[in-house]
């Protein structure tokens, strides 16, 4: 007993980490400290027996699985395209020539999609292909400046080394800015993943022929069934969290040395 | 007690590198001439150190003679016959021991090995016989991140050698190792010289014992100074030291010599002028 009671002091020491079972019964503790805020809290909010009826409701008859699918290709796709556009121009600022177009870019990210929505609109036939356009300006834009700053933030001893084992300035490139920082970049996607899922919701808002959750989410809250928006909006967070954590997983098979040096693995 | 020797050719040679880094003289007209130390009926290539108190330019002046940074005026050369030094043409084990982190072991020697255009098997027999040689057998499929600070110094040194030609240049190479690390540093840089006829190792350090131990020749780098004792800034190489003359070159147990630690506290006086 008295093993657990010193576990749980050093989890108010810093820089330390405690057992798993403490860790459980840590994150158990906080789960019925936030219910209990839940419960408590203004009545309008819906509590989760009315959520999950909801959910369950939504699953049946309002093809919750199906706009998820809709909105999860969307996803993939608007990523897809960013993260290809985006590494492309942030490894070409290798190239001076490159570099006044990717500053320009990563500069968009203080554009307010609310502005570009109209001009998107008379760029594109409109529809799939306006919310696909939309997604990809918007993560672009942030993604380039990730990446940007990660190329920066590598140190003149890691291009010389290279440099010293005869490598050519391409060569130096490929080892040391592209497969040296692989790991960095599964960070930079795992951040705008986020970002993209976020966006997604509004951008499917913009654009409702095609459906999805975000459009859903619109509907349930033009008729305010408020459980039915909670649910959604825990179904989005729960789909996030997951892909954060696939994304995590496959940066740890890839990049096995990334984690090594770490304090907290 | 001089032990027969010659010098043969000049196979480095640094003429006139002037280095000013903003608005401040480092380095002023560094000449130095290194010769190929032939002796009778032996292979043995040769060790020189560069010596000088922290601050002084060693780093800078490495990293020139490395091909790495380009002197305001002067030239390095070497490789018989004498040409420009090109990066990549000397193995360059920089302070900080840099490695691929995302390579294992393995993957920084075979990357290294590439380099030098000889067949895929025989890129990996030579890399195992490196990791045998610097006794990193059991590490080979480990990152740098799991490898201590001397083996991580071997895989840096064995990565180098990999992929120059009998030039190798060290910065430091004894700092941050205890003194058992860095007798085994100073054997494994007199085995490597002996490898060949050719082999130069060149070690910057401001460890004037370690150095003088297994260097041939002692180059010290300082500044001047003027009548009224103010420093004039930019280094150049103030003394030269002919260990082999001394009967201090390629010597089992010198350290325990008395005209060794005279040396070695006559270098010691010196850093305080310089
Ligand atoms: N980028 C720079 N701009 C201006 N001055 C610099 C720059 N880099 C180094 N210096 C100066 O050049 C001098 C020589 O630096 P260097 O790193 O070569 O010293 P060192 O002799 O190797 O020292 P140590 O033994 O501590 O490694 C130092 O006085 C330093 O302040
Ligand atoms: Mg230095």
């Amino acid at each position: 007993m008295s093993n657990y009671l010193q576990d749980f002091i050093r989890a108010f020491k810093p820089n330390t980490s405690v057992s798993k079972m403490t860790m459980a019964i840590i994150i158990v503790v906080q789960v019925i400290i936030a219910m209990f805020a839940w419960y408590s809290s203004s009545e309008i909010l819906p509590r989760p027996p009315e959520i999950l009826s909801a959910f369950s409701r939504l699953l049946k008859g309002g093809d919750l699985i199906r706009e998820l699918f809709t909105s999860m290709g969307l996803c993939l796709q608007a990523m897809g395209l960013s993260i290809l556009i985006s590494l492309a121009l942030s490894y070409l600022t290798v190239l001076p020539f490159f570099r006044p177009t990717a500053f320009i870019v990563s500069k968009g990210r203080f554009l307010t999609l609310v502005g570009l929505s109209f001009v998107f609109t008379l760029l594109t036939s409109g529809g799939h292909s306006l919310k696909v356009s939309l997604m990809v300006f918007g993560i672009t834009v942030f993604f380039v400046t990730s990446a940007i700053a990660m190329i920066q933030a590598i140190p003149k001893t890691e291009f010389n080394h290279a440099r010293t084992l005869g490598m050519s300035e391409w060569q130096t490139v490929w080892e040391v800015i592209i497969l040296g920082r692989l790991h960095e970049v599964f960070e930079i996607i795992r951040q705008n993943f986020a970002i993209s899922w976020m966006m997604l919701t509004m951008v499917e808002g913009i654009s409702r022929a095609e459906g999805g959750v975000g459009a859903m989410l619109l509907n349930q809250n033009k008729h305010l069934h408020l459980d039915a928006v909670f649910a959604i909006q825990i179904l989005i967070l729960l789909v996030g969290i997951g892909m954060d954590y696939l994304i995590g997983v496959i940066k740890n098979i890839i990049c096995p040395y990334a984690s090594l040096s770490l304090e907290r693995r | 007690m001089a032990l027969t020797h010659e010098f043969k050719n000049t196979i480095l040679k640094v003429e006139n590198v002037s280095l000013n880094l903003g608005g401040n003289q480092i380095l002023r007209d560094v000449n130095v001439d290194i010769r190929d130390v032939v002796r009778p009926g032996m292979s043995q290539g040769q060790i020189v150190g560069f010596l000088g108190p922290s601050g002084i330019g060693k780093t800078k002046f490495f990293e020139i003679l490395a091909g790495l940074l380009k002197p305001d005026s002067g030239q390095v050369l070497l490789g018989d016959p004498l040409t420009p030094v090109k990066v990549g043409r000397v193995g360059v084990v920089q302070q900080s021991y840099p490695l691929f982190s995302h390579r294992t072991v393995m993957g920084n020697l075979m990357v290294a090995a590439a380099r030098k255009g000889m067949p895929a098997n025989e890129q990996k027999a030579k890399c195992e016989e490196m990791l045998a040689h610097f006794g990193l057998q059991g590490h080979a499929n480990k990152f740098p991140a799991e490898l201590s600070g001397g083996q991580r110094q071997r895989v840096a040194i064995a990565q180098q050698l990999l992929c120059s030609d009998h030039f190798l240049l060290l910065d430091e190479p004894f700092s941050g190792l205890d003194i058992i690390m860095i007798e085994k540093v100073c054997e494994l840089l007199r085995s490597i010289a002996a490898l060949h006829e050719h082999n130069t190792i060149i070690v910057v350090s401001h460890d004037i014992e370690s150095t003088a131990s297994i260097a041939d020749t002692l180059w010290v780098m300082g500044r001047d100074r003027d009548d009224k004792g103010e420093i004039i800034p930019g280094s150049r190489i103030k003394y030269t030291y002919n260990l082999i003359e001394r009967g201090l070159a390629w010597q089992e147990n010198v350290m325990g010599r008395r005209d060794f630690h005279e040396l070695v506290d006559e270098v010691r006086g010196l850093f305080k002028t310089l």
